[in-house]
């Protein structure tokens, strides 16, 4: 798994512009865990969050001679992303309800474990991940940017499309609450990882 | 910061203390490592922040499916692939047409559209109206009346006076139902799936597999205008003018419509002057507001009219509209939420963009 403030060579991003295919294929290879890892913070729909990585990738290819740089190649593959997941959900919402004239895929996210796919590595882990999975869905995803993929908080406002106060917000309240309930649940649990 | 009364949860969303725990600033790892040895009361707290950041960490990072990795990167070569190469023999790109297609379809019962495998200077050659010879079939409304043309397959076509349409016999039987149109004329497709409908009018082309528009496309007007009242269309502009500026079209969903500048070659995608109620069961009653959360109003409206309103939802927060709607017309609904509640509005790209502080 690739770390998050691992930063990708310029000189691929330069070969990539320059339409070499062997750049925009390690690109795609640097980044796509990560890029599946938020995408699944976003939407449990694995085929609308690997379609939507898929344009992704293939609209970065016809517009690579026009991107100018970004500061951050991630930072920017991230805000697309989720901007792309968000437009196909709406797209495909649009679609479902001239047909059938409903909501259901707008109701509260089914938590069906089958579509997250991950080794449990021990109760106290899957004990988090359920405590987690309990919080809003915005602030799971401004926990994902902070503490995973080291997202500044500044830039996960800018992800996610809210001011900076609301991103500290998300975080800061998805931590208490998750400090509240893990004291109810499993006191000795936080000592867990102090020797990492 | 209060470092007396700081708890274990703002240790744990500072950022400067999580660069600390990650070692990732090395600013940050001075500050707190003379931090935490001159103040050995919060160590307890410390340790606990620093455990939370890191569980969090693992916990988050969830292992991903390599073969996941690999066929997403599969579909993304051959996309990239039909685009640059074109090439009309290859059965391995007819194969992922065929996937493409029929998996679309299944997903969403819907209407649905897609870039045809065919190469590009065909599509072009063809799109020329005044093609010459003998099985084509052309019908002319030289009278002031609307003409309704039937075609085959089912699906209808009102052309407006001084408006052509042009399809070749046997249309039928091609892997696509192509007709040629110069005027303004509205359309309503018979849905087939398996046989996109693509109508070429002037220099762009619009795609569908099954659903109502109107294309108003004058043979020497400057603009070309495409309106959808059901389904999904989208609209491409001239072969030569996507290679150059790489741009492949626009979606159209209904209420929205695109101006297609033809002189600068630009797209210009907007509402319609006058969107209507997408579904059956809508009634003017659904816009009686009392005492609603904005958000909820903007629902209200988003899903009666297909629109999508973006609007900031933390700020909006405390925004609650009363107003008793009903038959107005989406711009009038707006113009009153907003002037409700001190907000304003624009539309920008077919989507409504509010503006405002927040309420108080």
């Amino acid at each position: 798994m690739s770390k998050g403030n691992t930063q990708l060579d310029d000189n691929i991003w330069r070969s990539f512009k320059e339409g070499d295919k062997n750049a925009f294929a390690a690109l795609y290879r640097f980044y796509a865990g990560e890029l599946l890892n938020y995408g699944s913070k976003i939407s449990r729909d694995r085929t609308l969050v690997e379609d939507s990585i898929q344009d992704l990738f293939f609209e970065l290819w016809n517009t690579r001679e026009r991107i100018t740089e970004p500061n951050s190649i991630k930072f920017y593959l991230f805000k697309a992303l989720r901007y792309k997941i968000q437009r196909n959900a709406k797209s495909n919402d649009f679609i479902n309800t001239l047909d059938v004239g409903m909501f259901e895929n707008l109701a509260s996210p089914s938590h069906e474990s089958k579509l997250i796919r991950f080794e449990v590595q021990s109760e106290q882990m899957e004990n988090l991940r359920t405590l987690i999975r309990q919080l809003p869905q915005r602030q799971q995803e401004a926990i994902n940017l902070r503490y995973y993929h080291d997202f500044s908080n500044e830039e996960i406002a800018k992800i996610m499309g809210v001011n900076y106060q609301s991103a500290c917000n998300f975080i800061f309240i998805a931590i208490r609450k998750l400090k509240l309930n893990l004291k109810v649940s499993v006191t000795s649990f936080l000592f867990f990882l102090i020797f990492f | 910061m209060d470092h007396k009364n700081l708890t274990v949860e703002d240790l744990a969303s500072n950022e400067s203390f999580i660069d600390w725990v990650k070692q990732s600033d090395p600013e940050a790892v001075k500050y707190w490592d003379l931090y935490i040895s001159t103040h050995p009361d919060i160590k307890a707290k410390v340790e606990k922040a620093r455990a939370l950041v890191l569980n969090l960490k693992a916990a988050e990072g969830i292992d991903y499916d390599r073969a996941q990795v690999d066929s997403i990167w599969a579909k993304i070569q051959d996309r990239v692939e039909a685009k640059t190469t074109r090439s009309p023999q290859g059965t391995g790109s007819k194969m992922t047409w065929a996937v493409a297609i029929v998996s679309i379809f299944l997903l969403s019962t819907s209407i649905v559209f897609w870039f045809l495998s065919r190469p590009a200077g065909h599509d072009q050659t063809l799109s020329a109206y005044n093609q010459q010879g003998d099985d084509f079939i052309e019908r002319i409304n030289e009278t002031d009346q609307p003409l309704e043309v039937q075609l085959e397959d089912g699906s209808t076509i009102v052309l407006e006076s001084k408006s052509r349409l042009k399809y070749k016999k046997g249309f039928l039987h091609d892997s696509s139902r192509q007709v040629y149109m110069l005027g303004k004329a509205f359309f309503n497709v018979t849905k087939n799936p398996y046989k996109p409908f693509i109508v070429h009018s002037n220099e762009i082309v619009v795609k569908v597999l099954g659903t109502s528009f109107r294309i108003e496309s004058p043979e020497h007007g400057e603009n070309i205008l495409v309106s959808v009242k059901t389904g999904k269309v989208s609209v491409f502009a001239p072969t030569d003018v996507i290679k150059n500026n790489k741009r492949d079209g626009v979606i159209l969903l209904p209420n929205q419509q695109v101006t297609y500048a033809r002189k600068n070659h630009q797209f210009e995608k907007t509402l319609i002057e006058s969107p209507e109620f997408l579904g059956e069961g809508i009634t003017s009653k659904d816009f009686v507001f009392d005492n609603v959360p904005i958000a909820r109003a903007f629902q209200t409206i988003e899903s009666a009219y297909g629109v999508e309103i973006i609007f900031n939802e933390e700020v909006m927060r405390n925004c609650y509209i009363t107003a008793p709607l009903g038959s107005e017309s989406l711009r009038e609904k707006l113009k009153i939420i907003c002037e409700t509640i001190g907000a304003s509005y624009e539309i920008i790209d077919a989507n409504v963009v509010i503006n405002s502080a927040g309420c108080q």
